[in-house]
């Protein structure tokens, strides 16, 4: 019988254990590169997500706390995300399921607040200009649709393609239509007011 | 004003303080604050308890001599069994409440169908518990007074008729109380969905 020579069992030990030690650095080094690739993506196209939040959120808390439950949503979904959607698309998916459809806790400041409490909740580092007022109305006339509409609007006014944004919601371009002149309509008489 | 005028508004603000990475990076580290993920953490909490007391009192009603209080500690054991498998089953289907990437019209009909059968089971699962808990009364008083007191006690029609009262007063009002309960916790949520829903279906 040939025998091992006594270093081999310590040889194999070592190379299996530089082995595994590799592979772990390996898959934390994989992980943390999806990370970096994951925050920079969520940087670059933060403007959506805050105008959603703010869409669907009252307050400062709400909005924060939607702010973290959409991009925990998203990290979630990102390694299925495999580029066959725009981006964006996708991110507007994930992001309007998460503020329409989410069970959340329910903050107490209602639709009812007055423009100047809802001045001071937008933001602190936001200049008082004439766009910050138009912004407010939009903001304001946004607020009265229902959350559907309010989806379907955001998503025309960054320019979101009418099909893109029926594939996004669920139903035919040709509703995305109807629907989107109707809503401009309401938008026009609220802002008008 | 034109859809051209609030593109241009909508586009050129941004009424807020952007997030630095280290701050979206910290985020994911956090733990979801949604609802959701609360009831799964209770119910993993319900669940670790139940199973730790069960154990502890399988170990307790082994130690002990009396066999009438040993039964009842196994009467526990069974409903904590019972209680096992609902939390298995309660988990099972929180699970299913993951944040879909279909579109929102398929999202808003998942979420119909997982909150009606969380709600149904939820249901269900009590009206059998209240009628297991009855039993367990008089298990206890017949293990209190013996069985020959008891079945004096209920020989006479008029206290047959008494507890029959009290059975049906406490499983309607229990029963009645859940419904109520789950209707104030998730029924103006489903109501919601259920309109949202039906709205998109109308186009």
């Amino acid at each position: 019988m040939i025998r091992d020579p006594p270093y081999s069992s310590i040889t194999r030990f070592t190379c299996n254990y530089l082995f595994l030690l590799s592979t772990y650095q390996q898959t934390i080094q994989l992980a943390l590169k999806e990370e970096k690739k994951f925050v920079n993506l969520i940087n670059q196209h933060q403007a959506l997500i805050h105008k959603i939040c703010m869409m669907y959120e009252m307050d400062y808390e709400a909005r924060n706390d939607l702010f973290q439950e959409i991009v925990l949503q998203l990290w979630k979904a990102f390694p299925s995300f495999r580029g066959e959607a725009k981006i964006t698309t996708w991110m507007y998916r994930i992001a309007l399921n998460t503020a329409i459809s989410g069970l959340r806790k329910k903050h107490r400041k209602l639709i009812t607040e007055d423009i100047h409490e809802r001045h001071l909740n937008i933001s602190d580092h936001f200049d008082t200009d004439v766009r910050e007022e138009d912004f407010q109305r939009l903001q304001m006339a946004i607020h009265q649709l229902n959350e559907i509409d309010r989806a379907m609007i955001m998503m025309a006014l960054d320019e979101v393609p009418y099909d893109e944004i029926a594939e996004t919601i669920g139903i035919t371009q040709n509703n995305v239509r109807v629907r989107m002149n109707r809503i401009r309509e309401r938008l026009r008489k609220l802002m008008t007011r | 004003m034109e859809l051209d005028d609030l593109k241009n508004i909508w586009q050129k603000s941004e009424p807020f303080k952007p997030k630095r990475e280290e701050e979206i990076s910290s985020m994911l580290k956090r733990r979801s604050k949604s609802i959701i993920t609360k009831l799964k953490w209770s119910v993993w909490f319900e669940l670790t308890f139940t199973i730790i007391a069960g154990l502890l009192l399988l170990y307790y009603s082994f130690t002990i001599e009396d066999g009438a209080l040993r039964w009842s500690f196994m009467a526990f054991l069974a409903i904590f069994m019972g209680y096992i498998i609902y939390y298995v089953k309660k988990i099972r289907i929180l699970h299913r409440f993951e944040e879909s990437v279909e579109n929102i019209k398929a999202n808003l009909e998942n979420l119909i169908n997982d909150l009606e059968a969380y709600l149904k089971f939820y249901e269900k699962s009590y009206s059998i518990m209240y009628p297991i808990y009855m039993v367990m009364v008089f298990l206890f008083v017949i293990i209190d007074r013996g069985i020959d007191q008891f079945i004096e006690v209920v020989k006479d029609w008029k206290m047959i008729a008494y507890i029959l009262f009290l059975i049906a007063v406490f499983l309607t009002s229990s029963l009645w109380f859940t419904k109520w309960y789950l209707n104030k916790l998730y029924g103006k949520h489903l109501r919601k969905l259920k309109d949202m829903l039906a709205d998109l279906q109308e186009n």
